[in-house]
């Protein structure tokens, strides 16, 4: 298959071994246990999920040990202190340490002032409990979610590999895959309209 | 403000996501989001997919003393405290908090073609491209111009058109290499935009990529 050549030291999804499955309601129980009682078993169960899926993402890209334990343990005390500002209806607690492990390494990497992230600004609003309604749209979110990643077009799938699992530029990837700029950038248009379909309906 | 009406190119948004944005770029693409629900909308359910992508497939154990090292720092960390109401700043606050400026005001503008003035911010070292305000007269006009690389322009205050419409407090023109434009400020008061670009602009007029090295944009 042409996708799995192009995509060199990326193994297809399938052959993949498992992580531990991850189930965001439990992740969304311990957030709130630390959230609201500062419960340090539950803080435990967040580090044993999330500590050793950034440890994999931070050795794959080649990050030294001892940085990548720097950048781990940044993210998981700001996951203890910022636990009251996490809004479950905003989105997964996954997607909410995403962001957090990537703008520590912006602010690691820029050794300045930390610069001000907002794409997730909504989790500096104090909490609000889900109504029936907001629940339903949230759920729906998700499963639109499930259903763009199980429908997304191979040479779409291969574009979110190379901007998640190994963090290219999009002129790093023209060059990877041998591609105009222009191509490339293309590609990541229809990418996110495949994403923004999948919400729509 | 109004809902913005011209936003992030999606190819713009998901190097956002994840990271890979040059920092000038960065800061202009974070203060569109602040003024543009729909965009950070977007920017979240993007941040799923990256989450997907790189954080649920593959685990590696990590050390027990790591733990250990992150529990007992826990136990004297203070936590993050509810932000209060911000001042009022005439600048977004991803670039209020980069340059320690709330206010037109305390920027030094200095004249940069007829019409317009310009204040240069400072970009990483070894960055190419051009990061500043520009604010230009009412009526006036930016010199007829193409792109070299990506240039995000977001308005601050006023307003522009051009041949790609009416550009408004809160929207942002997210322009590559193919498109060639000629704005123009809306005559009510003056707009005032935050520009970053990668590339140097490519002027059309001899005059206009005369005046360059001069504009230094």
């Amino acid at each position: 298959m042409q996708l799995i050549s192009t995509l060199g030291n990326l193994k297809p999804m399938s052959a993949r071994p498992p992580g531990s499955l991850i189930d965001d309601l439990a992740l969304q129980a311990w957030m709130r246990a630390v959230a609201s009682s500062r419960d340090k078993q539950a803080y435990e169960q967040l580090f044993d999920c999330i500590a050793p899926r950034l440890k994999a993402q931070l050795t794959r890209l080649g990050v030294a040990r001892s940085e990548a334990e720097d950048i781990i343990q940044d993210v998981m005390v700001n996951v203890w202190i910022k636990a009251g500002l996490y809004v479950a209806e905003k989105g997964s607690v996954l997607a909410w340490v995403f962001v957090i492990a990537r703008n520590v390494r912006i602010d690691r990497a820029r050794k300045l002032k930390p610069q001000v992230h907002l794409d997730f600004s909504e989790y500096d609003e104090p909490d609000s409990r889900d109504t029936p309604e907001e629940e339903t749209v949230r759920n729906s979110q998700a499963a639109a979610l499930k259903v763009a990643m199980a429908t997304l077009p191979d040479e779409q799938r291969e574009i979110y590999e190379l901007i998640f699992r190994e963090e290219l530029t999009q002129a790093e990837i023209a060059v990877k895959l041998k591609l105009p700029l222009g191509t490339v950038k293309s590609r990541m248009r229809l990418a996110q309209a495949h994403l923004r379909k999948a919400l729509e309906n | 403000m109004t809902t913005p009406n011209h936003h992030l190119d999606d190819a713009t948004l998901l190097a956002y996501a994840a990271g890979t944005l040059p920092r000038h770029l960065r800061i202009v693409a974070a203060s569109h989001l602040e003024a543009c629900a729909e965009c950070r909308a977007m920017a979240r359910n993007t941040a799923e997919l990256g989450a997907t992508f790189s954080l649920k497939d593959d685990v590696e154990a990590v050390k027990p003393d790591l733990k250990a090292a992150v529990m007992a720092k826990v136990d004297t960390a203070t936590l993050h405290r509810l932000p209060v109401a911000h001042p009022r700043s005439d600048l977004p606050r991803a670039l209020a908090a980069e340059i320690g400026i709330e206010n037109f005001d305390q920027l030094k503008w200095r004249k940069a073609a007829p019409g317009i003035e310009m204040v240069k911010l400072p970009k990483e070292a070894g960055a190419p491209g051009f990061f500043g305000l520009l604010r230009v007269k009412p009526g006036a006009n930016l010199p007829d111009h193409g792109h070299g690389g990506t240039e995000l322009t977001l308005i601050l205050q006023g307003s522009y058109h051009d041949e790609l419409g009416q550009f408004r407090q809160g929207d942002i023109a997210d322009l590559d290499a193919a498109v060639q434009h000629n704005p123009v400020a809306d005559k009510d008061m003056a707009c005032i935009c935050l520009v970053a670009n990668d590339a140097p602009t490519r002027f059309r007029s001899f005059a206009a990529r005369l005046m360059q090295p001069f504009i230094g944009i």
